[in-house]
């Protein structure tokens, strides 16, 4: 029966354990253009369990492009290379028949690998726990709407917001840098009245907790923004730079807060 | 200071004290270009700024001092920072590319570095060493154009200029970023300026030895 499927060779990273060497496992995979590239891996595990073999693992949640989890380096690109586009939507109808296709795990010395495809991001956690928060007092929700916020500033809020902390900028940094993920978290609070309280605080705190976790420093070549699933602008991180330049020469006793 | 030191040593304070830095290093580039110039005015015209400079006395020295230890900061904090950011990413891709045509300048930053600390060390070996040690009552007229009559010397010397000019073409707008400047007002401004600069620099240096060698051809 004449189908459109494709047929692909895929090369795909295998590591036991995060001590393990890894290498390139190659695969013949048939698939339906229909299918995303997580659904194909679903397929191939199956085969594999089948057989008896060790499955690919790799990690996803949602699905939906909302949650962050998945992400692999799809042709040297982390989340493939269709513009905006996590690796969970990303479907196989934008690859070619007889194409080969690397699939590798995200590398940063601060990402170190858990499992083939799988790597472990709690440093993310980390620099969030460290100041990606806001304050209120508890109680009955704030009333929605009750301080005034002009669409601009809104605006520049949500689309730093819309950061789901995958990873992928640290992934396609050459510095494996974090700075993009971070810029973001750090600017969707701070251009918002809500985000004042903390506002110097948090941009020094989560730059040291960036800082301790190993990512590189920034060289502007913004090779993140490129990749990043969800179109986060490097405007966030110059941003950034002057809201902790800022916090530098204005926090009193910054020593104290040191770690 | 204690406050100080710790907010330099994080990495947006490295990549800060290498933008400022980088700016008083373009800024110098700017002044040295147009002492430079007056080349064009012949030999006596050029004597003459050297030797208002060389009057300054003391002023001069200090003035030397400063640029050298803003030479030596920018040097090391660029390496340390090149350094780390090279483990950060211990392990490469089998396969890496990119969305964006991220230019030749702001992948080898450091790389273009390297080659300019190279450049400087022979420049002020075979200029300034020259005159100030070694001159045997040559003027720095007379050292710069025996110079540039070399070809391989002076083809040398346009490949680093161009290389100052690459490495500039990236600085100065990174160093803008650094500082937190980025408006979509104005972007395109920091863009055209960086652009200028190392054109500025690349080929506005690159026609000293160009002309020197030329005229020399046959000449002599
Ligand atoms: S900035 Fe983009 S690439 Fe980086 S973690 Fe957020 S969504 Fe992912
Ligand atoms: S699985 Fe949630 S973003 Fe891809």
């Amino acid at each position: 029966m004449a189908n459109n499927h494709l047929h692909l060779t895929l090369k795909i990273w295998r590591q036991e354990s995060p001590e393990a060497k890894g290498y390139f496992e190659e695969f013949k995979e048939e698939v339906s253009p229909d299918a995303s590239i997580l659904e194909m891996l679903d397929d191939l595990n199956n085969r594999l369990e089948a057989e008896g073999k060790r499955p690919v693992a790799f990690e996803s949640d949602c699905r939906e492009g909302i949650c962050g989890t998945c992400g692999i380096v799809i042709n040297g690109h982390p989340h493939g290379s269709l513009p905006k586009t996590a690796t969970c939507q990303l479907h196989m109808r934008n690859f070619n028949d007889g194409e080969t296709i690397y699939l590798e795990p995200f590398r940063a010395a601060a990402f170190p690998i858990i499992k083939d495809l799988i790597v472990d991001r709690s440093k993310f956690d980390n620099i969030q726990q460290a100041g990606g928060y806001v304050s209120f007092n508890t109680g009955s929700a704030p009333d929605a709407n009750s301080i005034p916020i002009s669409k601009d500033i809104a605006d520049l809020a949500l689309d730093a917001a819309e950061c789901i902390g995958c990873g992928a900028c640290v992934a396609a940094c050459k510095n494996s840098s974090a700075m993009l993920f971070v810029s973001a978290k750090v600017s969707q609070f701070a251009v918002l009245p809500q985000g004042q309280p903390e506002r110097y605080e948090r941009v020094h705190e989560m730059v040291m907790a960036m800082d301790e976790s190993g990512f590189g420093s920034c060289t502007n070549t913004y090779a993140c923004e490129a990749e990043c699933p969800k179109g986060i602008s490097v405007s966030n991180i110059a941003r950034m730079n002057r809201e902790f330049l800022k916090a530098e020469i204005k926090i009193p006793k910054l020593e104290v807060k040191l770690r | 200071m204690g406050w100080l030191t710790n907010s330099m040593s994080t990495s947006i304070g490295k990549k800060t004290i290498q933008a400022v830095t980088g700016i008083l290093l373009i800024l110098f580039l700017i002044v040295h270009f147009a002492g430079n110039y007056t080349i064009w005015g012949g030999e006596e015209t050029f004597t003459a700024y050297v030797s208002t400079l060389e009057s300054f006395g003391w002023f001069t020295h200090v003035i030397e001092i400063l640029l050298a230890l803003v030479f030596i900061i920018h040097i090391y904090v660029g390496l340390k920072l090149a350094w780390d950011n090279n483990k950060a990413k211990p392990q490469k891709y089998e396969v890496y590319k990119s969305n964006k045509l991220i230019d030749f300048s702001a992948r080898y930053t450091w790389q273009t570095g390297v080659l300019i600390l190279i450049f400087l060390i022979i420049h002020l070996l075979t200029f300034w060493y020259e005159f100030k040690f070694n001159a045997n009552g040559r003027e720095l007229y007379q050292i710069v154009t025996d110079w540039f009559r070399n070809p391989v010397y002076s083809l040398f010397y346009i490949l680093m200029l161009i290389t100052v000019g690459v490495h500039v073409s990236h600085g100065f707008k990174s160093a803008i970023q650094t500082f937190g400047w980025n408006h979509p007002k104005y972007n395109s401004w920091i863009e055209k300026t960086s652009t200028f600069l190392a054109w500025l620099f690349g080929l506005g240096f690159s026609l000293i030895p160009l002309y020197f060698y030329f005229t020399s051809v046959g000449g002599k």
